[in-house]
């Protein structure tokens, strides 16, 4: 009967093509580019600010967890209704509100398509810098949401950088704006704490966008090493060297295996390792600072660097890397791909690692990934289809995230928390640590409607304290498990 | 001299002062602090404790200028992890000696320390290029209110793991917790460097200059606006260009391989066709002159009783209109300067307290009706009383309220700096 009066009340919002409920429907929202799964109750599809409140409203008034999903695209499972609920999708809010292209700025709605902002900008020589490998198809609500980065942050840093003012609907209905089109609002700096909170803090419904001029000319090299111990000195002695490309990218043999075998960029077959190198700006000596990047490569045994000024080349050489993902399909049903960070020197080591691994659990690893920023992606390949096989990719991956940790990095650099890695969150943060996050949620979600169970470990108890959230939804929230009795220290978590 | 008579804020001393050395010791100063219900008020050189109101309560001065080491440099990284009284000045002097550095450059620069710095969100020229701190800092560590140690972020480049910590502490003002270590990613200093200056008869006829600088693809390190005033006092101990029918100099600073520097100077100079003057620095001036233009414009604290110093947030194609509402009032001698290609504007003034607040509140309906921000950065607190720190407080500022109750419960951080928090 609950369920007839929501879906009445969400109908006389959204309109009878605005709401879905039906379970062969709802099947398709159930899943993001991740392996968790998790079906909502209802899925509404607002084209404003003022539908996404009145959503949020009835969603509260009826207890429903909500969950914001753009295009799906996200790695780490942060758009799974795992509790069900009411999942808002972003994709019918798609205008570009604006280009500023004096002050390079763009004013966009959420569920904009990455790439689209660029298009849109390079009628005035500008684009939109942070290009994560999905910018075809993932929104910039969701790039926001998760901080995504991409092959070219290496020289323009990730999306927090590039985000000045938002507009926010908070979990109770309330729309707020945060930041704006001028730099350092006063106050606490709330845009850049909205940006990579994984959707459980505010739903965006706007965002003031900063634009870049296009770089005037590009050269790529392409340099192939025998080992990936070669090609990781090598980077770090571009990066110590005092010149920040724009992009380096690694692939290692594994991946040049499958990226020739599905398209022929021209990669060496037998190589141990391939990097992509971009340089960018003016033109005036760009071709000597390629040409020095080259010597560089050189100087830590390169056997062929290419230089490539030619778009059509350049594009040529580029295909590989960004096709290697879909390209695993050569060799295995399903990979699951890790996003580790570490410093830059500890490439090699982490490298060396991550092959051990592979071994030890039986499973082939191959290597794509963002060199420059030491931002590893591991693709384990498996079958889905196998769950003895599943089960050791997931544990792999959890090595190699604890291999990056121990090497004084992270968890992820551009992929995010959500359900994937939260219970991996105790090995870089203190119980400390996490519990100051738990207060800083509370300040925005208090009653943990927005996204729950995302980030966060989940301990045992996550779908438990759903069922019995209601009941409590009146008490306090309380932080201090040390205060606390035992049961409510469950709390901090969600 | 008695240690606490060397921690005053707007006619305050302290009860008590700490010095701790390490930040296991700065924790222990809290809990000591929490016990006793003390206001505290963290200290690094003291050069920006005028900015925000002055706190409402104020027992404890914490001293973090002994936390001064360097506690990692990866120098193949461009990464480097340091204590937050560490001063910038020092920072970069060691920095220098591997081509790398932080290259931020906030008022009163020479003395303001890694903690100073990131509590007050300030920025300089150079922001034009690298950003401000908020783009640089990758890692912090703080000491909360009741001394439990976190942290957030952490020492790679690149970092999605849980809340971006890092950017709610920068620019808090000591409001939720003592920043204790701060890790950053650094830049190599650039392979060759030059400026160039341009004088202006009005505002007007800078901004193609400005505009066009803001949308090079060769990123100049900087692009200062100063008013004449600010000129003038520049000119009084540097060698400069003068023009007696300028109003307005532009300052581009480009660096980077040689043939790209000259290549942003030729285009500034083609962009500049309004410009009476166009002159290359020397060397040594503009080096002279770099590092006295972030201190202009700001009021050391304490403030003078006849002066205040602001800051609006434009846009950058809205500083002819900004310049002009500045020097619209006048009985008030103006000196400013912003940053031409941010659309932020500092500004001081000079004159009759009653004359200076009326001039402050033209300028805070002139940015809100632009749709930018108005902030008081140095003045009585009698002026920042009466006129309110920023505008416009938005509802957002109830989240922030929450924020501060969430991590400060007791309100014993900085009580007051933000007039609510």
């Amino acid at each position: 009967m609950k369920r007839a009066h929501i879906l009445q009340e969400l109908r006389e919002i959204f309109g009878p093509h605005g709401v879905l409920w039906e379970d062969y429907h709802l099947l398709l929202y159930e899943y993001d580019a991740s392996i968790d799964k998790g079906r909502p109750d209802f899925v509404v599809f607002p084209t404003s600010t003022e539908q996404v409140a009145a959503a949020v409203r009835i969603a509260n008034r009826y207890g429903l967890p909500i969950v914001v999903r753009g295009a799906g695209t996200g790695l780490s499972g942060g758009a799974v209704a795992d509790q069900g609920g009411l999942m808002i999708v972003t994709t019918r809010m798609r205008r570009i509100l604006q280009i500023d292209a004096a002050n390079l700025r763009a004013v966009v709605q959420p569920g904009v398509v990455n790439i689209a902002i660029s298009q849109a900008a390079s009628a005035h020589g500008l684009y939109f810098a942070p290009d994560p490998s999905s910018q075809k198809a993932c929104t910039i609500g969701g790039n926001i949401a998760a901080n995504s980065g991409g092959p070219h942050c290496l020289a323009y840093g990730v999306t927090t950088n590039h985000v000045l003012g938002l507009e926010v609907v908070l979990p109770d209905g309330e729309v707020i704006e945060v930041g704006g089109a001028a730099c350092d609002w006063p106050g606490y700096d709330l845009t850049g704490l909205m940006v990579g909170s994984e959707g459980t803090l505010g739903i965006i419904t706007k965002a003031i966008l900063r634009l870049m001029p296009t770089p005037e000319a590009v050269v790529t090299l392409l340099a192939v090493f025998d080992t990936v111990d070669q090609a990781s000195e090598a980077v770090s002695a571009i990066i110590a060297d005092g010149t920040i490309p724009g992009a380096i990218e690694m692939m290692d043999h594994t991946a040049i295996q499958a990226v020739e075998s599905a398209k022929r960029c021209g990669y060496p077959m037998d190589a141990g390792a391939v990097l992509l190198i971009d340089v960018e700006g003016l033109p005036e000596g760009l071709e000597d600072l390629a040409r020095h990047i080259a010597r560089i490569c050189e100087h830590f045994d390169a056997r062929e660097v290419r230089i490539a000024t030619d778009p059509a080349e350049r594009e040529r050489l580029w295909s590989g890397r960004k096709g290697a993902f879909g390209a695993m399909g050569r060799l295995a049903p399903s990979y699951l791909v890790q996003d580790g960070v570490v410093p830059r020197d500890q490439l090699p080591r982490v490298l060396r690692q991550i092959q051990e691994i592979g071994q030890r659990y039986g499973l082939v690893i191959a290597n794509v990934f963002h060199a420059g920023d030491g931002n590893l992606h591991p693709l384990i390949l498996f079958d889905e289809r196998d769950p003895e096989l599943t089960r050791r990719a997931v544990e792999a991956g959890a090595e190699i995230i604890r291999a990056c940790v121990e090497a004084g990095g992270t968890l992820t650099g551009e992929h995010g928390i959500g359900l994937e890695k939260r219970d991996l969150m105790p090995l870089l943060f203190s119980p400390a640590d996490l519990e100051t996050m738990a207060r800083i949620k509370a300040a925005f979600n208090p009653e943990n409607c927005l996204n729950p169970c995302k980030m966060f470990p989940s301990t045992k108890m996550c779908l438990e304290t759903w069922s019995r959230r209601k009941a409590r939804m009146a008490e306090p929230i309380r932080y201090r498990a040390a205060t606390s009795p035992p049961e409510t220290e469950e709390e901090l978590w969600i | 001299m008695d240690l606490t008579a060397r921690y005053p804020l707007n006619g305050h001393i302290p009860q008590e002062v700490r010095q701790p050395q390490t930040v296991e010791e700065v924790a222990e100063v809290l809990r000591e602090a929490a016990r006793s219900g003390w206001a505290v008020v963290p200290w690094g050189s003291g050069a920006h404790q005028g900015i925000g109101h002055a706190p409402t309560r104020y027992d404890l001065a914490l001293d973090l200028t002994r936390l001064s080491r360097v506690l990692r440099h990866r120098p193949a990284n461009l990464t480097i992890r340091v204590e937050a009284g560490m001063r910038l000045a020092d920072l970069n002097a060691m920095l220098a000696e591997h081509g790398q550095w932080l290259p931020l450059d906030p008022p009163f620069g020479e003395r303001a320390t890694i903690g100073g710095i990131l509590a007050t969100g300030l920025s300089g020229p150079l922001r034009a290029r690298y950003g401000s701190a908020r783009d640089l800092l990758i890692g912090i560590r703080v000491a909360l209110a009741d001394g439990t140690l976190i942290q957030g972020g952490g020492e790679v480049v690149k970092n999605v793991a849980g809340y971006d910590l890092p950017k709610l502490f920068h620019g808090s003002l000591g409001t939720l917790g003592v920043m204790v270590e701060a890790a950053f990613k650094l830049w190599p200093r650039p392979k060759a460097e030059a400026t160039w200056a341009f004088g202006f008869s009005r505002m007007e006829d800078a901004l193609p200059l400005t505009l066009s600088m803001l949308r090079h693809p060769g990123f100049p390190l900087a692009v200062e606006v100063l008013n004449a005033r600010a000129w003038e006092m520049l000119r009084g101990t540097l060698e400069l260009p003068e023009d007696p029918g300028a109003r307005v100099w532009v300052l581009v600073r480009a660096g980077g391989w040689p043939a790209q520097v000259e290549r942003i100077g030729r285009d500034a100079a083609a962009a500049a066709s309004g410009a009476q003057v166009k002159d290359r620095l020397t060397e040594e001036t503009a080096s002279l002159l770099w590092s006295r233009i972030p201190d202009i414009g700001f009021l050391p604290s304490p403030a003078p009783r006849d002066g205040m110093s602001v800051r609006l947030g434009l846009l950058p194609s809205q500083l002819a209109e900004g310049a002009a509402a500045l020097e619209a009032a006048e009985e008030i001698r103006v000196v400013w300067r912003a940053h031409g290609t941010l659309g932020l504007i500092y500004a001081e003034g000079r004159g009759p307290m009653e004359a200076l607040l009326q001039w402050a509140d033209a300028l805070r309906s002139f940015a809100l009706a632009q749709g930018g921000h108005f902030t008081i950065l140095g003045g009585p607190e009698s002026a920042k009383r009466a006129m309110g720190l920023w505008a416009p407080l938005r509802p957002e500022a109830e989240v922030m309220r929450r924020i501060k109750a969430q991590l400060d419960p007791e309100g014993r951080l900085n009580p007051g700096r933000f007039g609510w928090a």
